[in-house]
Order: structure tokens, then sequence, then C-alpha cells
């Protein structure tokens, strides 16, 4: 990070000057802006593409591709340097990123003012220096050639000024009415600045109605929402919560619960962990025992154990089968047991009834105050100057009372059904304004749509779930003509201009003191406003337990919503990163499908594939099925976010569109039906076997055993590997490791690895370089859930090298298995050689388009790779490489954690280690002195440099008889 | 001529009696000569020509998408290219074989073949050699594998079996092809001398080298083909003990095996002689060649094919002998999964092809049965390309890792390259068969001479 | 139907294709080893007919005067317009040699100079380690403070790469000969060891592919 004081000296405006100095280079430009044609002469012919992103920030533009011709290469020095940069080095800013409003602090590189990669902020309460998958793809948005560019009127191009120009003309008529027929839709946010915005603009409009909308959950129930400390669980509960993987909190929530799940010895791991739920997720898959049910079973279960916790005998009529009851007792009695130190939570998408059960239990084991404290909610959910839903817009759009609409940044035409009705509705309002980084379902329907700025590309503050707030500071000058939310509110109520910086500024100059500048400064550095975490509410009372189960409740089938894993509700649908990105535990890449439990395919007949007809009584979705081991029986699956229409040429038209048949913001649907239509789709995964064949590439730990000795590294007639001062190795802890997907995007950012497409996948050619493997272990109904994931293993005797006629793939004095890139010729038998497959092959040009965007996200320090090259983890080396440089300039031994590979730096558990095994004291070999440390496939004597630590099981506890 | 029809199997003979130095002469040179049978010519040539133009087309479809354009994936890297290249190595083997190792065995049998199947040998080794080169990931850079001393400071990895190839191969084109060409060299004199018009006879003029047929060059041509023999014979074993070695190298289960060079050698040679066979019988009806490759000759060949197709057999079984006797579960795996796994019909049509149908070849009603006889070596040419489908596609699909498994889907171009060489294979055959005498009448001559010696 | 002469020709054709051919493998190495191929002491155009051996040699101008970042960063860094002006606002401000450099800060364009040294793309270079561990200016650039227009001082390719990283010993210089713009003295022997020591340098890494290319 720069000094923040260099960074932020002096004045306010100064600062701003400064990131005005970050301007973008005219080559940019050239390729981002719409009025020259892509492509254009604008790019020497044949340039070569890693050294020109190396040199752009510097304006050093290079020619020459080494080549029969050769021609001369071009130095480009400044006419001017500035002040930061020094080039061939990158800056890191701390920043952080909006995710469903909430904030994550994050720390961004910037090379030449190039931001190219996004880190988590160790100094955040919410990222601890991890980061999510999203967090990891948030800076491919940037870069999105779809993003729109400028402000469109009725689909036409038009200027800033034209807007403002008719705005101030239909201002008056307004005003006159104290705005009265004036609507603003926008998300529930956390940001001040924009709530002070909200303010001023009621204040000049008084009868203006704010709507909110958001298709995901909110995360409160009654004003506060709880917040839960996994540190001090030692036993969890966790009910279709999916928290671990999808919350405002879930990587501290991660990194609190692997404090506990991470064994030492033969000890078993310092928490118990059951999880009951309909569709399998992540973090039910991380508990020791997990529970498929339909959503009436578990309303019926829970029931069970409330009794039991009470100490009745499971209610008469609740027949529970014998793994419900095995199941009940043993959590009540460890529940019993362990409190106060207890955490039971209930999925922000559960029924508020199950929430307040949770909420009941939690209180009644005197968990309050303790692992569960109740904040007050931080985002603007419940806020009393809002005037409702999107159901209450709806109303007043039939009753033609909105004279002008304003929609923020959300994009209801896609998300709710009833708004799709409504077309007609939106014509006749005279005046709707449409802001967004596209011109979605909602921007087509408005008159005007204005181009939104990125994250990166303007002034904000965000609140993270504990309360503590980030300045959001850009890194780059808008790529387009975009410009911040912030900014358009401000110019809907006054004419006086002010840039997102200043209304930032003036929300915490309010706050005063003389020592502001300090502060400021420190607020940036740090990427947090201290003292801004909200305090606890007092804990709730004992209370009684709600009866959930419903009687006479229906036996038809439950239709499940769920959000899906990589673009949410479609806000990150055009996001080529994570629409590739293998789906947890289904591995589906470019599509959503309905998700049905074995037996349930066995009663429709259906396999995956096979088009499933879901109807309720007035409405029907079509989806292929998925045939998903563990899933809840009587129930089907289907995420939101897909069957968009206007995403961009990334996320239109994939998948299947759930939301006609969802009742607004309700996760449940009950008595569907579901039938096969008999025609089947195309549904495309990257792993097609889930059984682990005997192998056991995923250990079995009992807790309190040691593994079975590996094969005896010794038997070989070579003399074995003598690592010299740095032998690189890797630990992954598959106790810990929930399968999130984080490391393999972030090595995806790191490592410039291709986007391919549905159809590459299909034919078995996906590039990550690190894949998340899944089995599925024992009874298919109710399986063990096994995450795995691999990335190269560095053999020490690796099998690739021997056969690659050319000397590509070689071994280097660190023990690290390299690929040389430029020398490859292609023959693939590297590939057919490894024996855990991590190797991949460019079979095509997968490179992006010269004139993309996107090439300005690239990593300058690794090398675009060319088609017919075979690529694969280098353990990034080029990190390594920095470092040695470093340490060698400065005559020093590399300090253990110094290299972090990009796939343990966003581990938010922890669970992959990095580091010098050759030096007895690194965390790397103590990991590998553990009692379940052991080698994938070591019976082939590969000794692979990645070793893993066995998942260590918990036994139920018996009946008290 | 006197068409000479065996009665018996005992008066199965080399040579038509009745044959004279003249005659052969006459009859081999007046193929290319006075061009007869020309219609079947034109439709065979005319038809491998359009297969010859698919490969163009197909090759340059390959270099400009790369070779993405294929069915091949992440497991099975490997798929039509090797398949094909492994097949065509093989089917070149039964020349070599013929030409030098009989040679050497003196087996006079050999005599009326070994010319076709020499060239045979050489324009099967030119369809192997394309699928090296257009396999790679980015061809132009083929010339790393050869040791040369560049700028880099580089040279190629030589623990590479891919390496060992560069050399087996190109030597064994270079070796083959002298060896053809010096056993051509009197043949050519005689064709420049029986040749009318002035090109024609310069042309065979230029390259029979002036032979003039004194003694000192006689002398030195006998020297030099049995050196050369010498030098091509370990070559069969060599070079397909060298592909064979390309999978056995591999830690991969069903390719990590101590038998393949042996049973590649085998497999070679038996594939070999199904193409011999196939293309013999039809051409010596068609050309009337009764005569000179008799009844006897195909015989010997079915026998020679049995025998290999039983070494083969040897093979599959002790692969899976060793696979079950090891214990080991991957190689178990891999035994099993060829047999009943998605791949099982090749498995079986494999063993159909390979094993049941030679064994027909028992009774000699069916060896003199030119219909079934050809039938069952065409059968064997089909199984030896399944074999090597087999081979490289079942041990990749399923190996180590579980959650690795994959399929391979070939695609229109996998197989628009396989036919095209087919293609390629066959137009060389038709311009050999058009512009040179497909028996060697050096050799005839000298066997009509000692035939006559023999009788009374 | 051919003269006697025949036998001949074609004798001598025959072995001179075969001579041909070998001899052609000869020249292709000896021209793609040579200096012509690596453009070794070839002098570009540039916008300004800059001298190295004025400002470096005579000046005695410190090289990171205007390579500013060879010590600190991977790049040596190139003198910005402003750069030059520093010296260049008053001497021979008004001379058309000048003149560029004028008109670049007066349009706010950046001058663009033609590469001399010029690695391939897939080869990762530090300066800044390079010269920390006692590789002189010189060692790659050529005696720069001799030459009134820049050229390649030496081939760069992999191969002479290679020596060095093989075998750094010899090429290494003492700390006050790094920047200087001429060759230095010849060392006596027993100084390669001594300086490896010196600069701490590490070889085991050397020759690793990964050090260059990632």
């Amino acid at each position: 990070m720069t000094d923040p004081i260099d960074f932020a000296t002096g004045q306010a405006g100064r600062m701003w000057r400064s990131m005005g100095e970050r301007e973008l280079p005219s080559e940019w430009r050239s390729i981002v802006t719409p009025e020259f044609a892509l492509g254009a002469d604008q790019w020497p012919p044949g340039m070569d593409r890693r050294e020109f992103l190396r040199l752009m920030g510097a304006s050093l533009a290079l020619g020459g591709l080494a080549g029969c011709t050769r021609p001369a290469g071009r130095l480009v020095p400044y006419v001017t340097p500035p002040e930061e940069a020094l080039p061939g080095s990158p800056e890191f800013y701390a920043t952080a990123i909006p995710i469903e409003g909430y904030a994550r602090g994050i720390l961004v590189e910037s090379h030449l003012g190039r931001p190219t990669k996004i880190e988590g902020n160790p100094d955040h309460p919410e990222s601890g220096g991890s980061t999510d998958a999203l967090t990891q793809a948030a800076i491919l948005s940037l870069y999105d050639p779809d993003r729109s560019k400028a402000p469109l009127h009725r689909g036409a191009e038009q200027s800033w000024e034209a807007f403002e120009a008719e705005w101030r003309a239909f201002r008056p008529g307004l005003l006159a009415k104290k705005g009265q027929g004036l609507a603003l839709l926008s998300e529930p946010t956390t940001s001040p600045t924009f709530l002070r915005q909200i303010g001023r603009l009621l204040a000049a409009f008084p009868e203006a109605r704010w709507y909110q909308h958001t298709p995901l959950a909110t995360y409160g129930v009654g004003g506060s929402q709880m917040d839960f400390d996994f540190r001090r669980a030692r036993v969890v509960l966790f009910v279709g919560s999916d928290c671990l993987f999808r919350h405002p909190a879930c990587l501290r929530y991660s990194r609190d619960f692997a404090s506990r799940r991470r064994v030492t010895g033969t000890a078993p791991p310092g928490s118990r962990v059951y999880a009951v739920e309909a569709t399998p997720t992540l973090t039910g898959a991380a508990a020791d025992f997990r529970l498929p049910a339909s959503p009436n079973r578990i309303r019926t279960l829970l029931d069970a154990v409330s009794g039991l916790v009470d100490g009745n005998a499971p209610a008469e009529g609740a027949a529970l089968t014998a793994a419900e009851y095995a199941f009940a007792t043993s959590l009540a009695h460890d529940l019993r047991s362990a409190a106060p130190e207890v955490v039971c939570v209930a999925g922000s998408e559960q029924d508020p009834d199950v929430q307040a059960w949770a909420l009941a239990m939690n209180a009644k084991l005197g968990a309050a105050g303790g692992t569960l404290r109740l904040l007050p909610q931080v985002r603007s959910d419940n806020d009393p100057r809002s005037a409702g839903a999107l159901d209450r817009l709806a109303a007043a759009l039939r009753a033609d009372e909105v004279q002008s609409l304003f929609v923020l940044g959300s994009n209801p035409v896609y998300t709710s059904a009833e708004f799709r009705g409504l077309a007609a509705e939106l014509a006749r309002v005279p005046f709707t304004v449409h802001v967004g980084s596209h011109v979605d379902e909602t921007g087509a329907l408005c008159r005007w749509h204005l181009p939104e700025a990125h994250f990166l590309e303007a002034w904000d503050d965000r609140r993270g779930y504990d309360g503590t707030t980030s300045l959001v500071q850009p890194l780059i000058q808008p790529l387009y003509e975009g410009r911040s939310v912030l900014e358009v509110l401000h110019g809907l109520h006054t004419d006086e201009h002010a840039t997102s910086y200043d209304l930032v500024r003036q929300t915490w100059e309010a706050g005063g003191g003389e020592d502001f500048e300090v502060r400021w400064a420190r607020w940036l550095r740090e990427g947090k406003v201290e003292g801004t975490q909200s305090a606890a509410l007092v804990g709730p009372s004992a209370a009684l337990f709600p009866t959930l189960s419903r009687p006479g409740a229906s036996v038809g089938l439950f239709l499940l919503l769920v959000p899906d894993a990589s673009v949410l509700d479609g806000r990150w649908s055009n996001n080529a990163w994570l629409q590739e990105l293998p789906r947890p535990l289904t591995q589906l890449v470019w599509d959503n499908a309905a998700l049905i439990s074995p037996s349930l395919a066995a009663n429709l007949g259906a396999k995956t594939g096979d088009m499933l007809r879901i109807e309720d009584g007035s409405a029907a979705v079509e989806a292929a099925a998925y045939v998903l081991p563990g899933h809840g029986p009587g129930c089907v699956t289907l995420s939101l976010g897909y069957g968009r229409t206007r995403a961009g040429a990334v996320g239109n038209g994939r998948g299947f569109d759930a939301t006609p048949i969802r009742r607004t913001a309700l996760w449940e649907n009950p008595n569907i039906s579901v039938r096969r239509t008999g025609s089947t789709y195309p549904l495309v995964t990257t792993q097609h076997h889930f059984t682990m064949e005997g192998r056991e590439p995923v250990r079995l730990l009992p807790a309190g055993r040691m593994l079975p000795d590996a094969a005896d590294p010794s038997v070989s007639l070579y003399p074995a590997w003598k690592p010299g001062t740095n032998a690189w190795g890797m630990s992954i802890d598959l106790g810990t490791c929930i399968g999130c997907n984080a490391c393999v995007v972030a090595c995806q950012a790191e490592n410039n690895t291709p986007v391919v497409g549905k159809d590459q996948v299909s034919r078995g050619r996906e590039m990550h370089w690190i894949r998340i493997d899944r089995y599925f272990d024992g009874d298919l109904d109710a399986p063990r859930i096994l995450n795995q994931p691999i990335p190269c293993m560095h053999c020490e005797n690796a099998p690739c090298e021997v056969v690659c006629p050319v000397g590509a793939t070689v071994h280097s004095s660190e023990g690290l298995n390299e690929m040389v890139y430029n020398r490859c010729v292609g023959t693939r038998y590297c590939s057919n050689n490894c024996p855990y497959k991590v190797r991949r092959f460019n079979f095509l040009d997968y490179t992006d388009r010269r004139d993309s965007p996107v090439n300005l996200q690239k990593n300058p320090d690794v090398t675009v790779r060319a088609r017919g090259v075979m690529e694969k983890c280098t353990y990034c080396v080029q990190r390594i490489n920095t470092a040695r440089i470093d340490a060698a300039k400065a005559d020093r031994p590399i300090r253990d954690g110094e290299i972090r590979t990009a796939c343990e730096q966003a581990c938010p558990l922890g669970a992959i280690v990095f580091g010098n095994v050759a030096d007895p004291r690194s965390r790397v070999a103590a990991l590998k002195r553990e009692p379940a440390n052991y080698s994938l496939l070591g019976e082939l004597n590969t000794r692979p440099r990645t070793t893993y630590l066995a998942r260590v099981t918990q036994e139920l506890r018996e009946a008290p008889a | 001529m006197k068409r000479h029809e065996p009665t018996t199997a005992d008066s199965l003979e080399m040579v038509a009696p009745g044959q004279t130095m003249e005659s052969v002469s006459r009859e081999i040179s007046a193929i290319p000569l006075s061009a007869p049978h020309m219609r079947f010519w034109w439709i065979g040539f005319s038809v491998s020509f359009l297969a010859m133009m698919v490969l163009l087309g197909s090759l340059a479809w390959i270099l400009t998408k790369g070779v993405g354009v294929w069915g091949i994936n992440i497991p099975i890297a490997w798929g039509f290219a090797i398949i094909n290249f492994v097949w065509w190595i093989g089917i070149g083997h039964a020349g070599t074989f013929i030409s030098a190792i009989l040679l050497l065995l003196h087996q006079e049998w050999r005599t009326s073949i070994n010319r076709f199947t020499e060239a045979m040998t050489l324009f099967a080794v030119a369809c192997a050699g394309i699928y090296p080169l257009i396999h790679l990931g980015r061809p132009q850079f083929f010339y790393w594998l050869l040791p040369y001393p560049d700028t880099m400071g580089l040279w190629p990895q030589f623990r590479s079996p891919l390496v060992w190839d560069v050399f087996a191969v190109s030597t064994y084109a270079t070796v083959s092809l002298l060896f053809w060409y010096v056993g051509l060299l009197p043949d050519l004199a005689t064709m420049r001398d029986r040749a009318e018009g002035l090109a024609r006879r310069r042309i065979y003029g230029l390259l029979s080298l002036g032979w003039r047929g004194d003694g000192g060059h006689w002398h030195h041509y006998r020297k030099l083909y049995i050196v050369l023999a010498g030098l091509a014979a370990p070559l069969v074993v060599s070079v397909h003990s060298i592909v064979g070695m390309d999978f056995a190298i591999a830690i991969l289960p069903g390719w990590h095996s101590a038998i393949f060079p042996p049973y590649f050698v085998a497999g070679a040679i038996f594939s070999g002689f199904s193409m011999v066979l196939t293309l013999i019988i039809p051409l010596r009806s068609v050309y009337r060649l009764e005569g000179m490759i008799t009844a006897r000759h195909l015989d010997l060949m079915a026998k020679v094919m049995m025998a290999m197709g039983w070494i083969v057999a040897y093979g599959y079984f002790s692969e899976f002998f060793t696979a079950w006797r090891s214990g080991d579960i991957f190689d178990r795996y891999v035994a099993l999964n060829r047999v009943v796994g998605p791949y099982a019909p090749y498995f079986w049509a494999l063993m159909a092809c390979n094993i049941a149908a030679p064994q027909f070849l028992w009774s000699r009603r069916i060896r003199q049965n030119l219909v079934a006889l050809w039938a069952v070596a065409f059968c064997v040419n089909v199984g030896m390309w399944i074999e090597r489908f087999v081979i490289v596609i079942t041990s990749l699909h399923r190996d180590f890792m579980p959650s690795a498994w994959g399929m391979y889907h070939a695609t229109f171009w996998d197989y628009s390259t396989f036919f095209g060489t087919l293609g390629l294979f066959a137009s060389l055959l038709f311009l050999f068969i058009r512009f040179l005498p497909m028996i060697s009448m050096t050799e005839m001559r000298a066997l009509v001479v000692a035939k006559q010696k023999e009788r009374p | 139907m051919f003269s006697p002469a025949a036998t001949t020709i074609y004798r001598i054709a025959l072995f001179g294709g075969v001579l041909l051919l070998s001899l052609s493998g000869v020249t292709a190495y000896a021209y793609f080893h040579s200096t012509y191929w690596n453009r070794v002491g070839l002098a570009q155009l540039q916008p300004i007919l800059f001298s190295h051996r004025h400002h470096a040699g005579e000046l005695h101008i410190d090289c990171r005067n205007c390579h500013a970042t060879v010590e600190t960063s991977a790049f040596a860094g190139m003198p910005s317009t402003r750069t030059c002006l520093a010296c260049h606002s008053q001497l021979f401000a008004t001379t058309t040699m000048i003149h560029p450099l004028v008109e670049s800060l007066a349009s706010n364009v950046p001058l663009q100079w033609t590469r001399v040294n010029q690695l391939p793309a897939h080869v990762y270079f530090n300066h800044g380690v390079h010269v920390a561990k006692g590789v002189a200016c010189t060692t790659c650039h050529g005696e720069v403070g001799a030459m009134a227009l820049t050229a390649k001082g030496e081939p760069l390719t992999m191969r002479w790469c290679l020596n060095c990283h093989k075998d750094p010993g010899p090429r290494l210089s003492l700390p006050r000969d790094l920047f200087s713009p001429l060759s230095p003295v010849a060392l006596p022997a027993r100084a390669p060891p001594d300086l490896m020591a010196f600069y701490h340098v590490r070889t085991e890494s050397l020759t690793d592919c990964s050090t260059c290319h990632h």
C-alpha cells in the first residue's frame, strides 16, 4: 500500500485531482469508448499483449512480434511523470465492495492506474484478508464490454446535459406539488451518504415516495439482525442455512467456524455441527451430521427437538423416522450439554416462524448475548422514510399516481413477476429513468437510461454486516460516462454541481473535528471508519418455541427458490468468470437447473437433462432436471437469476427463468406439480463421476484415530529429491474447506485463465487451474458430501516431466513443477501422464479479442497463453519470483507467509497454506507433520508437494436410555 | 496367356509352369507400359484422389483453427491422430518384414510380393508421418524435437519416447525408401529398354541411374541389397517397439505394461499382412497375376497372419492376467472397464475381428477361397484399428481420479483426416501400379531360372 | 539416348546435391548465430539524435539520472520530457535538434524512441536485481559511453543469457564500476569468487526456467 499521507496530503480537492492524475491514458480510451470502432487502427498491428499490459499504464506501448519481420518496438516515456506510479510494481488501495448493499473490505491491486485484482482487507472485520468468489469476480465486471456507456433517451444516445435539461424543465411542476408523483425505487442500502441524499430529497419533495426492493433475503427479523460468534460455539445447528457461503458476514463466519474445526494431533474438532436442510448447501456439507428433509419434515423435526430440549419425548403424531429420531435426540443432547456455547442458525430464506424458532432456541439455551448477538439492522430495509416495497409501487403505478419514476440500480421488471405485467403502466408514466450498469430489462422500458459508475470508478460509503463503515474510494476514472447514484440523486433536487467525492466528504465532515483530514486519511488507508461497529441490542429473553409443524399441510411437492450461487438474482449474469464457475455441489456451468433428489427422480422417471414442467395453480416454468444426491425428498430447487433477456452478451438466454412462478419475495412454493415434458436439454458440468470408486481421494478419519501409513516414500531406485534453501509446498485442510470456489476465481483473476464457454466445457476443455472436486459418499439419498480442491501437486517425481519431448515442463531447484509456455509444442503427453489431470490445454485460441476491454484486467506478470500450449497451476510463481527478488535485493531469506498464492490469500477458512517445507518452523511444514496429513495417490510414488489433511468425522450420540 | 489353376494344395507353386524369363518381364512391364485395364485404374484413382483432397481440406482447417476441432479433451488428450499413426506405422511393417527378414531367411516366396509390399510400406509411413506433426498444438515448432544447436542453448528432452519416435520413424522411412529404390534399379533399366517414346525412356533412364547391367553393377547391387536388408531387419523390431513405448513409458493403467513392445511388433506385422492380402487379392485378379502371385503365396501369407494373430491374442490375455495378478486397483478397473464399460462394444468388436475371424484360416478351403480370405484380412485391418482405439481411449478416459473421468466423442474432422489419409495411401498406390513394375522382374527371372533347373 | 557425359553429369548432380544440403545447414547455423541476425551494433533511427557518448561518456552524467528506476524496478525507466528539459530548457533550447522536446511538452505528446534492446514478450527481466547482484550496465548494453548513436551491445539471445546464469562470477563488476559508461578494466583471476561472495549471488535457481518465464 502507498503511504496514505503521501496519497492524501493537503486539501480535499487535492485528493480528487490526484485521482484525476490517474486519468485514462489515451490508448485506453481508444478501446473503451464506442466512437472508435473496435479493432480500429488505434492499435499497432501485431502489438504484443503482455508487454502492452505491463507498459500501457506508463504509456509505454511496444509494437513488435518476435517474427521474421521484427518491426521496431517503441519506448514512449511520460511527458510529466506522476508521483505515485513506479513502472513495473503495483500499488494496493483499500476500499470496499458492496454486495447486496453490505460492505466488504478489500484491497485492490493497481498496475499504473489499472485495477487488476481484488484481495481481502486484513484490517476489515468482514473480510479478515479473505474474499469470496463474487468479490474476486467483481474486477471483471469493471471491464465488461456490455456496460452501458452513455445516457440513452428512448434507446438513442444522449448527453448527461440533455437529461439534466429535460429534468430541470420537468422539476418545477413537481416542486409545485411538493414532489407528489415522484417515485424512487432503490435496493435497500447501507450507505450513510445515500440515506443522507434521500433525506435531503424528501425534504425538498415531501410528497415524493421512496420504495425499496430486493429480490434477495432481508437479513433481519423485525428491525434487528442476528449475528453469531462461531469461535465460541461448541454445538452448531444449521436449519436450511448457507451462512458460511452466502451471507453478508459469510467471510467472518467462515473464519470463525474454521477456527473450531481445525484439528491438531488426534483430537476431535472443537465443534459438533448439525445441519437439516432440503436444498443441499455448502454449509450443510461442512456439517458433521447432515439430514436432508422436505420443508414439512424439517418443521416436524424441529418441533421434536424443541420438545426434547424441554425434556419432553417427541410430540404425539410427530412420527419420526429412525434417522430423524437419532438425529434429533443426539442434537438435543448435545445442545443441552453444550449450552450456552451453542448456535442455531435458520437460513435467511427460511419462513419467519422458523427464524423465530431459531431465535427462541438460542435464547432458551442462553446463547443470547454470548454466541448470539442481536444487532440493529444495518441495511435500510426497515427505514421509516421508505414508502414500502415493490407491491406498493405497483399499486401506485396501477392507480396512475406516479408522474416520474427513478429506478436506481434495481431491475424489478426481471426480478418480479408482478412487475412484468406493468409494462403498460410504466409506459403511461411521463418521466421514467433507469440508473444502472447495463440497459437491463427495466432500463429497456424506461424513457431514460443513465449509466451507473462501477464501484471502482466513484466514491461511496458502505457499512458491513457488523456495522463497520468503509469509504469506497475509486481507483480509476470512469471508463465510460458512468456516474454514481449519489450524483444522480443529488442532481434531482439541486443544480449545484457536486461529485460523489464531495457528497461523501460532506457526510463525514459533519462529524467534523479539526484533525478530520488525518482521520480521513487513516480511514482511507485502513479501509474502515473506526468506531462504527454497531452495538448489540439487548438479547431476546427466553421465549416459547413456536409450533412449526403444519398438521394439515399439503402433501404436494414443494418448489424451493434460491439465489444462484454465481449470479444471485441475475445481478452477476454478465460476468463470464461466474457463469463458467462450476456451481457448488452440482458442478453445473452456464445454466441453472431444477434440482431433485434421486428418489423424486425415480418417481418422475426423470434423469439429469430431462425437461420438467413445474406448475402451481396459476403459473408454470420449465427447467431441466438435475438429480442431486442428498437433496431433500419431495421438493424441487430452482435458482433465480437465469433466463435473462437483457443481461448482455454473456448472460442472455442462459438457463431457466424462475421468476414467473415466484410469489413476491417468497422462497417456498408449496403444492406444485411437476411432470416431464419429454424433451431434453444439454446441461454441462465439469465433473461427471461423483463416487470415489474405492480410491479415497478424500480420506475420512474417525476422530481420535490415525491414518494408516502412506506408502513408504523411500521405495525408489533413484535418490530422493534433495531440497535446497527453499522447497515450496502446500497443505490443504479438507476438514475446514467448504468448497466455496473463492480460490478458483482468485486463481483465474491472478493467472489470466481464459473463459472458454459452454460448448468447450461440454467437450471437457475448462481451463481452471484449481478445481473443486465433489464426491458423494454413502447412501445417495443422504450421502456425506465431500469437497476437495485440486491444484497442481508439484510432484517431486513428476510423471509429466519425463514424457515431454522438448523439456517444456521441468523441475525447478525449489521443487516447482514448471510449465514453460513458450517452449511447449503441445504434444499433450504430459496431461495424459498426469494422474491428477490438473493440466489444461489451449485446444483453440481462447484469448480475448485484442480490442476487448477485458484485456485491461490481465495480470502483466503472467504470460497470456497462446493456442496449442499446455498450462497449469504454477504455485503463483510470479509471486514467488517477486518475493525472491525483493529478498535477494535486501540480502535476507524469504519469510514464512511472505509468499501467498492467490488461492491461499482468498480462502476464507484458511484451509490452504503455502510455504517452505524445507524450513521446519514454517506453518506448512508443521501441518505436514500432522497425523492427518496424506498425499493424494501417494501409492504412485509421485511424492506430491501439495498434501491434504484428512477430514475428521464424528459420531452421533446414542439416544439416552 | 494360359491361366494356371491349382488343383490340390501339393501342386501349389511359386510360379506357374510355363513362365519363362521373357514372359515374366513381358507380363510385368506390360502393366506400366501398355497400361491395361485403364477403366479400373481411372475409377480407382479418381476416387482416392478425391479422398486425398478431403485430407488437404482437413489439414488446412486443423492448421487454421487448431487441434481443438478434433474430439480430444482433458483427460483424453490423444485421439484419432495417435490411433491412426500407430495403425499406419503398423501396416508398413509387413513390407519390411517380407522384403528384408524373409530375404535374409531365403524365403523365396517373398519374391513376387516384396516390391509391392515395400511400396505399401513407404506409402503407409507417409500417411503415418503426417499425424505426429498435425497432432501438435503448435506444429510450427515441430523442429524443436530435433537436436540442433539453437540460439536458445536448448536440446530435446531425450527421456521422452516421443523423441525416440522421431529418430525411429525417420530412420525407418529413409531405409525403406533406399531399400525399395535400390531394388528397383535393374527393373527401371528394363523399363527404360522396353519403353516406347523418348520421354518415357529418358525418365526411366534417369531413374535407373545409368544401370547397364554389367557384372560390376550386379556385383555391387547384390552386396548393397543384402546390406540394406541387414539394416532394415532390426528396424522391423525397433520402430514398433518404440511406438509401443510411447504408451508403456507412461504410468497410465492399461498403458504401463512391459508386454507392449513385442506385442506391438506382432500386431504391426499382423495388420501389415492383412493389408497386403486386402490389396493383393483384388489386384492379382484384375491384372491377371495369378501366374506369379499364386495361391501358394496367399496360403503362406494367411498362415503367417494367423500365427501373428495368436501372438497378439497372447498380448491381450497377458494384459488381463497382469491386471488381475498385480491386484492394482487401477489396472483392474481399466481391464474391467474395457470389457463392460462404455466402450465395451469396441472391445468385443476387437475380439471378433482379431481373434475370432483369423481362426477360419485353420481351414485350407478358406485359405484358398479368395473372397473368404479377403474378408478375414479386411476384418483384421478393422480390428487392428479398433485395438489402437481401445488402447488409447479406454485407458485415458478413466484413469486415476474419478472426478476427472470423461468420454471421447470423435468429430467430423477426426473422421475426415482418417478418411483423407486412406485417400492419400490409395492414390500413391495407384500411381505406383500405373508407372512402376509392381513385381520385381529381376528376382522373378532368377526364380524362374531356379525353378526350371529344379524341374526334370 | 544419353550422351556419354550423362553419367558424369548425373554423378556431379547427385553428390553436389548432398554437399549443398549439408552446406545449407552450416550456413543457417552461422547466420542465426551472427551479430547480423542479432542486430548487434545496429543503431536505430531516433526522434532526437541523442548521443550517449556525449552525455554519459564525456559529461559523465550517471546512467541513473535518466534511467531512474533501474535499481528499484524491473524496468530501467526512460527519461520523461521534463527530465530532458531540466537541462535543455537552458542548453541548446532553441536548436532544431532539441525542438521535438519542446514540441512534446507543448502538445503533451510523448516522444517515441525506437527500441534498441528488445527481449521477447515471454521473458521477464528485472533490472533491479541484476544491478543489485553486481551486473554492470555495460555488461549487457555494451560500451554505451562510447556510442554516438545507441546500438545493441550484446546479442541478448537466450544462449547468451544462460552463459552468465550458469557462471555469473566472471561477468560481475566492482561496485564502483556498476554504472560506469565504459567497460571496466579486466579483474584479477581470483576476483569472480570474491565478487560472488560479496554480492551473495545464489546460483541454484538461476537456471530455472521460471526465473525468466512465467
